[in-house]
């Protein structure tokens, strides 16, 4: 079990969970705001885009500086911030 | 049936299929009390007339953004007797696109689904049974392929077979019930990349996407420069010249060169000659900048945008400027406005809509409005400071830069509010279907005829009704002292600042018969961009952002434009 950011490029990986826990929150609201937005928003966006529990997904890169993590489920790519990476929890899923 | 509702998730090519249904008579409107467009055609089906609707791309019809709302509403206001919903489907990526599918399916409208993209299955290995899955679905389902026009025969045969599914599906099962479909009816083989999948991986690249982004970004330049300027050479100045210079010569014979008239129509005669940039009459000057300078540019830059919008690789750019853009509080999608606003700041102020929030939303549009000149702007500079070379145009384009970027770092800083970070969709690249992109470039530059001409003409009036009546010599003693102190202009470069709030291209032009320095035109240029939007431009401002934050951000302009002024007349 790890976050999106410390799992490697490329390899099958299947989805543990989204946005449970605490830095989720943080995440998601993003940097130099304040306030946060409805978790629920989020995992449904994140869902309606494919990636829930139990789904396989792709990291396919991470851009540098902080920047966003690009994903790849089906055939179809997303990109979306760290802070929302960080809450996306999986695990190597294996051949 | 009288209206047909065309719905699926954003980049299923929603657009090409609703060109191939509805021909040319096309109409953009905004849903009532929403700032969502959609657009609005007809298409002929067994001699009756019926009303098709592009109704914007959604995930779900449980409303997210308001987009989404709108498409929500869509639902909700149609008369299911009476209308037919279209699905389209990307065949690619089935998976997601079911569930929109699955909650139209539960609606008592009915639905047909169009499996789009259906010659990408085979490059990508995927094979669909289309008789399973119209079944399961209760549905006809229909394979299409938008750009060579595939499948659209079928589905205007099959109007008549559809109804509603009548499908039950819990909310809690619905992405079960998807995965039992996709595992009965389709079969995934392995692939070797295509060569856009081999693009696609060089651009999202940490590295080479930016060698890239670097060589799409100069190519594009050179090509709007390219069309641009062909135009202009080889279409506007010969029509100008050859076809309009003489009537206007003979309209100037009859009137007599020192009548009031003449110097509004016509304007100075420059050696006995009309002369397009410097005489300053309302059929002279005042239609040729629109049409004749700026029109080919305003062309040529949108019809470039549009590709690299129905290629797919906007997103990518936006993903590669992500932290560039967080500088100044906005994630990398706030690419994708700023990019408009080079067309003209209007629609770029329009596209702020696509950020989330009321801060990031702010600090878009004011500092859009601050330090990106649009097209016609650009195109008059160049008029001016062409003469100069790089010498004469860096300073321009770098100050604005400067401001861009200390602006909105300053915003970032002080305005409330929150930034969320990106989230979106990178649509697999795809070769455009011309029709649709030409149709998009005409609807942006057909806004521009309409918008922007009247607006340049009454300018153009006023103007020459200031000169008249001596208001200019008034106004100029009046703030001279001020302009030629802080910014070393001369006072009559005061008119051009009073009709930069009509337009602003105008009012460049206005600088071209005051003899300046480069020194005093590189100010100019730069405070004229940054002091104020112009009429239209305000008025969107207005309307997007309410009155406060349009106060704000007027504040912002205005000093911040004085502060840049001072400093380069320092600097010259």
């Amino acid at each position: 079990m790890m976050s999106l950011l410390e799992a490697r490029k490329n390899v099958p990986l299947i989805v543990k969970s989204v946005g449970e826990g605490k830095r989720d929150m943080a995440g998601m609201r993003g940097r130099g705001g304040r306030g946060g937005r409805g978790r629920r928003n989020w995992c449904r966006r994140f869902s309606n885009m494919g990636i829930r529990e139990g789904s396989i997904i792709k990291k396919v890169s991470m851009h540098p500086f902080f920047g966003p993590v690009v994903i790849r489920v089906g055939n179809c790519e997303i990109a979306v911030g760290r802070g929302m990476a960080s809450a996306i929890i999986v695990e190597e899923a294996g051949e | 049936m009288k209206r047909i509702l065309l719905f699926g998730n954003p980049n299923v090519g929603k657009s090409a299929i609703f060109t191939r249904l509805t021909g040319v008579r096309v109409i953009a409107s905004n849903y009532p009390g929403t700032t969502v467009e959609y657009l609005k055609g007809k298409t002929r089906i067994n001699g009756n007339d019926i009303e098709v609707i592009d109704v914007p791309g959604t995930y779900s019809l449980i409303p997210d953004s308001p987009a989404e709302e709108v498409a929500r509403k869509f639902i909700d206001e149609s008369n299911p007797k009476e209308t037919v919903i279209l699905n389209v489907v990307d065949s690619t990526n089935l998976e997601r696109n079911l569930n929109l599918t699955i909650q139209l399916l539960s609606t008592k409208f009915p639905v047909i689904v169009l499996l789009n993209f259906w010659d990408e299955t085979k490059h990508k290995g995927i094979t669909i049974d289309l008789q399973k899955m119209s079944k399961l679905l209760k549905v006809p389902v229909i394979p299409t392929i938008a750009i060579t026009g595939y499948g659209i025969q079928e589905l205007r045969e099959s109007f008549s077979k559809a109804v509603p599914s009548n499908l039950k599906v819990k909310k809690d099962d619905t992405w079960n019930f998807i995965g039992k479909i996709i595992k009965k009816v389709q079969i995934i083989k392995h692939h070797h990349h295509t060569f856009l999948q081999v693009l696609e991986d060089i651009s999202n690249h940490p590295v080479l996407g930016v060698v890239f982004a670097g060589v799409v970004l100069f190519l594009s330049f050179v090509i709007i420069r390219l069309i641009g300027e062909g135009l202009i050479g080889f279409v506007c100045e010969p029509i100008f010249e050859n076809l309009w210079v003489p009537v206007l010569m003979k309209i100037s014979f009859v009137l007599g060169e020192s009548s009031l008239l003449h110097k509004i129509l016509i304007g100075e005669l420059i050696g006995g000659k009309i002369d397009f940039y410097q005489s300053f009459g309302v059929l002279s000057t005042g239609l040729f900048i629109p049409i004749g300078a700026v029109l080919p540019y305003i062309i040529s830059f949108y019809f470039v945008l549009s590709i690299l919008e129905d290629t797919g690789y906007l997103p990518r750019l936006a993903v590669l400027m992500d932290r560039l853009m967080h500088q100044i509080g906005i994630h990398g999608m706030g690419i994708v406005p700023m990019f408009l606003a080079f067309g003209c700041n209007v629609p770029g102020v329009l596209a702020t809509r696509i950020m989330e929030t009321r801060r990031e939303r702010l600090i878009a549009a004011t500092v859009m409005s601050i330090s990106i000149p649009c097209m016609a702007q650009i195109a008059m500079i160049f008029g001016l400071l062409g003469k100069y070379g790089i010498k004469g145009l860096a300073p321009v384009f770098l100050s604005l830069f400067l401001v861009w970027i200390i602006v909105g770092k300053v915003m970032a800083k002080y305005v409330s509010g929150e930034s969320p970070e990106i989230f979106t969709e990178i649509p697999p690249y795809r070769i455009p279907y011309f029709k649709v992109l030409l149709k998009k470039v005409w609807l942006r530059v057909s806004w521009f005829l309409k918008e922007a001409l009247p607006f340049v003409l009454i300018g153009v009036l006023i103007v020459n009704l200031f000169y008249f009546f001596g208001f200019v010599d008034f106004l100029g003693k009046f703030f001279g002292s001020f302009l030629t102190r802080i910014l070393g202009l001369p006072p009559e470069a005061v008119a051009a600042l009073f009709i930069g709030f009509l337009r602003k291209d105008v009012a460049i032009g206005m600088l071209a018969p005051l003899g300046l320095s480069m020194g005093q035109l590189i100010t100019a240029s730069v405070v004229l961009t940054m002091y104020f939007p112009c009429v239209a431009t305000f008025v969107v401002l207005f309307k997007e952002l309410g009155f406060w934050d349009t106060l704000k951000s007027s504040v912002i302009m205005v000093s911040s434009a004085v502060f840049v002024g001072w400093i380069l007349n320092l600097i010259y």
